[in-house]
């Protein structure tokens, strides 16, 4: 049997470090921006009565009652309180992003090849699946 | 905890109370306290809240599927987020063996996603009932399987070397170092296709799945399974996550009381665990999610 070198990986603390601060300030967002959704000082798109008469509408439809975004165009209607919630999501959604770029970086300074492809792979993996570009054909 | 939404989703109680929709505070303060019990619960349990809450959620809050879905995976993620800086900085969680897991349990989960999102556009009674039975075969999972705490790992595989599936972490109730590595990698690994295809198709975690698959299957010691089960969820919800947020599946109304309600539960049961017993919340949790997965089939049948 092969001698085993158990070890972990140096870049480890640094996506523990950097996921920390990423993620507390992607919550802390989410919170300050829903606190001003619920409370009316940033008027939503879509107003309270108006969801919960259709929150329980198929996807579909719910797009065609409420003319919600999709895709990026969230960005768009960022000083109405339900998006700049949104955003918030967002930030949470794009932490592991961030941090996988942070790896992708640390892993070329360290020359560790087969760390770096598969680190590469997921950052192009969560990129494809923020980009909107992936459909599924109907 | 499913007595109260019982009697709320009741067709009784909506004739008798004649919803009116400005009343609409009453179902997202419902669901901080539900997502409140089932943070609680879900530490007790040691399982995410996803699994929980997808099912208790969709059976018997009026929201649609697609919307919870995509407010499970975001708990999930917001969960898996909060724990994994610490797992990782004590060597529980191993970046390295997440790696290459979660690299094809993400690429599934939005396949996943976007399967699950246009089986819903055709019936969303298809997942619902199909939510149902998995959630069944979970708890038939849950009450036969046997985690073990250090698995005998005699040979590794070639794989296994090539991606240096080992590490090290220090255990306190020992007191010393636990030398680990994994085996069988390519079942393992081939395990995560389904992991992820899962996770982004009914909105769960996975963390149910996750676990045996790096324990049972790979050899993993328990506390690194389960550390990096929990790691793991922050990247592939992430991906499945995007699917969701693109499509406009994801309600801050929704999001926002299910994140916070399962994150302040999860700190009050990790207080509440030192003095619980675990085998009777396991139990407790079990029917649960036994009465949720019955729920999930009755309602995909229009009951």
């Amino acid at each position: 049997m092969e001698q085993i070198k158990y070890n972990n990986l140096e870049s480890q603390k640094l996506y523990a470090k950097l996921l920390y601060y990423l993620s507390n300030f992607g919550l802390f967002f989410l919170c300050g921006s829903f606190f001003l959704y619920l409370t009316g000082v940033l008027e939503p798109h879509i107003s309270f009565e108006q969801l919960s008469q259709n929150w329980g509408l198929p996807l579909d439809e719910f797009l065609k009652a409420t003319k919600a975004p999709t895709g990026w165009d969230w960005t768009n209607h960022l000083h109405q309180g339900d998006y700049l919630s949104f955003l918030g999501m967002a930030i949470l959604a794009g932490v592991t992003a961030i941090c996988y770029f942070a790896l992708i970086v640390d892993f070329i300074k360290r020359k560790l090849t087969i760390f770096l492809i598969i680190a590469f792979a997921e950052f192009i993996t969560i990129l494809f699946a923020a980009s909107n570009l992936l459909q599924f054909a109907h | 905890m499913l007595l109260p939404l019982m009697l709320l989703s009741s067709p009784l109680f909506a004739a008798e109370t004649s919803w009116n929709a400005t009343d609409w505070w009453v179902w997202p303060a419902a669901l901080f306290i539900v997502s409140f019990l089932i943070g609680i619960v879900g530490v007790l349990a040691g399982i995410g809240g996803g699994v929980l809450f997808v099912p208790i959620v969709s059976g018997f809050f009026p929201f649609h599927i697609d919307f919870v879905r995509g407010t499970g995976l975001m708990i999930a993620l917001g969960g898996s987020l909060a724990a994994a800086p610490v797992l990782l900085e004590k060597n529980l969680a191993s970046l390295k063996l997440a790696l290459p897991a979660t690299l094809i349990a993400s690429i599934f989960s939005i396949i996943g996603a976007l399967v699950g999102l246009w089986i819903s556009a055709i019936n969303p009674d298809y997942i619902q009932g199909g939510l149902g039975a998995l959630i069944l075969l979970v708890v038939l999972f849950m009450l036969r399987s046997k985690t073990q705490n250090y698995p005998k790992v005699a040979s590794t595989d070639s794989l296994s070397q090539a991606l240096q599936l080992n590490g090290l972490f220090f255990e306190p109730t020992h007191k010393e170092e636990i030398h680990w590595s994994a085996h069988r990698t390519k079942r393992g690994l081939l395990c995560f296709t389904a992991v992820g295809f899962l996770a982004g198709l009914f909105g769960l975690g996975a963390g149910w799945a996750n676990i045996p698959v790096l324990n049972l299957i790979m050899g993993v010691p328990i506390k690194v399974a389960v550390a990096t089960s929990k790691f793991s969820l922050s990247i592939i919800d992430t991906t499945a996550v995007w699917v969701y947020i693109n499509k406009g599946a994801v309600l801050p109304l929704l999001v926002v009381p299910s994140v916070v309600g399962t994150m302040l539960g999860a700190k009050i049961g990790a207080k509440l665990l030192p003095q619980m017993s675990p085998d009777l919340i396991r139990k407790l949790v079990i029917f649960v999610m036994f009465l949720a997965g019955i729920r999930s089939i009755t309602k995909s049948f229009g009951i």
